[in-house]
């Protein structure tokens, strides 16, 4: 019950926070055409739109909601606090599939309700506008960047956290890398941000919405093979000895 | 029936634990004694499969740990600070736990809390507990499934004078219906009153002592 009471309240932010991105988007551009919702995002040339204070602390919000969502609770299964709780699954490989199934339950989750959020978004803000109609290829674009990019951030801080307790690693990871592409995008050069996977998560750095945009295509099947490898190395392979292994502290 | 044979276990290049030999029976109580920093929790890991031991085996009923299965059947556990989910009550945090084998029911939990002196109906959340409500709860989540094995570390800590009277009965009636408890203590009445047999873990080596030298 508190499951379902937590996964409503962390959806329903998430619902509105995507929203608000939205209209924070719309106040910048005080209302041009929306007949394509990126196109409006962003502007013709991401790389040289100036990107506003309240669009960036949307952002943040919106990767910081995933990272809450899931770390919170990847960390549970965290083996130095779940002694209690491997013990009694059949073996090391039962208890990290467990793990794996919650990681990507709540990773679905947080997508859907992005999802919808947008959708909403892009209602409500073309109520208040005169609207042609709404492109529908950049829209999922963007949906489908978000979701890869965040399956594969967020095995790899599955991993860190499950395998090597690396908690504040992970975190420093994702949001960080986005972050960094984000709040630094006017200061470095397109060509080298686009190397960075938090780039990847915006549709709008793509080649399919900005010419020297990061290819869409390869990066997805990066991320894939990303997302599979180490989920293969997470559940099947106990490939680290546990925390109570190495002296992180004195053993009793 | 529990046996540990040639047992070493380093980190790096510090040995902890070397040439460790017990053999532990149903429906005893075992009590490992040492002081801070002597090796305990790790024997107790080494035997629950947490840690592999870089010479040796353990060998319950049987099966190899880290080779035919990775950790005991049936074991009940409870090593260092139980790792509850702070935000949920008692009650929530053990029916968290039993849906994972889903063996037991919302009676068997209630009746698990009161026998270690908690109010299944407690709404407060864990956060709150304090330490010996915890170290109480720890326990319940342990015994709570019936396990034929129970490895306790420092059971008693925290613990009020009845709350330690009251689990050395639990402890003993346990033993009693066949469980095979091996629980660490610093404390020599524990030790006294309740083991038959008490293993020293002293200078990286653990000896079968009798209880007066203790």
């Amino acid at each position: 019950m508190r499951d379902k009471r937590e996964i409503v309240f962390w959806s329903s932010v998430i619902f509105l926070a995507q929203i608000l991105l939205m209209l924070a988007q719309m106040t910048q551009y005080g209302g041009e055409d929306l007949y394509q919702p990126l196109k409006f995002l962003y502007g013709d040339g991401y790389g040289r739109a100036k990107l506003h204070n309240v669009e960036q602390y949307m952002w943040l919000l919106e990767l910081s909601l995933y990272c809450i969502v899931t770390v919170r609770k990847i960390v549970q299964y965290k083996e130095e606090d779940s002694y209690m709780m491997i013990v009694r699954y059949p073996d090391f490989r039962s208890y990290y599939r467990a793990a794996y199934g919650t990681f990507v339950k709540y990773t679905v989750l947080y997508q859907i309700f992005l999802f919808l959020g947008t959708l909403a978004g892009t209602g409500v803000v073309r109520l208040g506008h005169s609207v042609r109609g709404v492109c529908w290829q950049p829209f999922l674009l963007s949906q489908g960047c978000m979701f890869l990019g965040n399956l594969c951030f967020g095995i790899i801080m599955f991993y860190l956290i499950l395998h090597f307790n690396a908690v504040k690693l992970a975190v420093v990871l994702y949001p960080g890398l986005p972050v960094i592409a984000i709040v630094l995008r006017e200061r470095i050069p397109e060509a080298v941000s686009n190397w960075n996977p938090g780039s990847w998560l915006m549709a709008a750095r793509s080649s399919r919405m900005v010419s020297g945009g990061f290819p869409v295509g390869i990066v997805f099947l990066i991320e894939i093979i990303i997302f599979t490898a180490v989920s293969i190395l997470s559940v099947e392979k106990r490939l680290c000895v546990p925390v109570s292994g190495k002296q992180r502290h004195l053993p009793k | 029936m529990v046996k540990v044979e040639g047992l070493e276990k380093k980190f790096r290049e510090e040995i902890i634990l070397t040439d460790v030999n017990m053999s532990m029976e149903q429906g005893k109580i075992y009590g490992l004694v040492g002081m801070n920093g002597s090796g305990k929790t790790v024997l107790m890991k080494c035997i629950c499969g947490f840690l592999q031991p870089t010479k040796g085996s353990v060998t319950v009923d049987g099966k190899v740990i880290g080779k035919d299965i990775d950790f005991p059947q049936s074991l009940g556990l409870m090593i260092e600070t139980p790792g509850f989910i702070p935000y949920m009550s008692g009650k929530s945090n053990l029916k968290n736990l039993a849906l994972i084998r889903n063996q037991i029911s919302d009676k068997e939990i209630d009746e698990a809390m009161e026998l270690v002196g908690l109010d299944p109906k407690l709404k407060k959340r864990v956060s709150k507990y304090s330490l010996g409500m915890r170290q109480r709860l720890g326990i319940a989540q342990a015994i709570m499934e019936h396990p034929r094995l129970l490895i306790l570390d420092e059971p008693f800590n925290g613990l009020d004078v009845q709350g330690v009277e009251d689990m050395r009965k639990l402890f003993s009636r346990l033993a009693g219906e066949g469980v095979m408890i091996l629980l660490a203590s610093h404390y020599d009445e524990d030790i006294r009153t309740l083991c038959e047999d008490v293993y020293l873990v002293r200078d990286h080596h653990v000896t079968k002592k009798e209880k007066e030298e203790t």
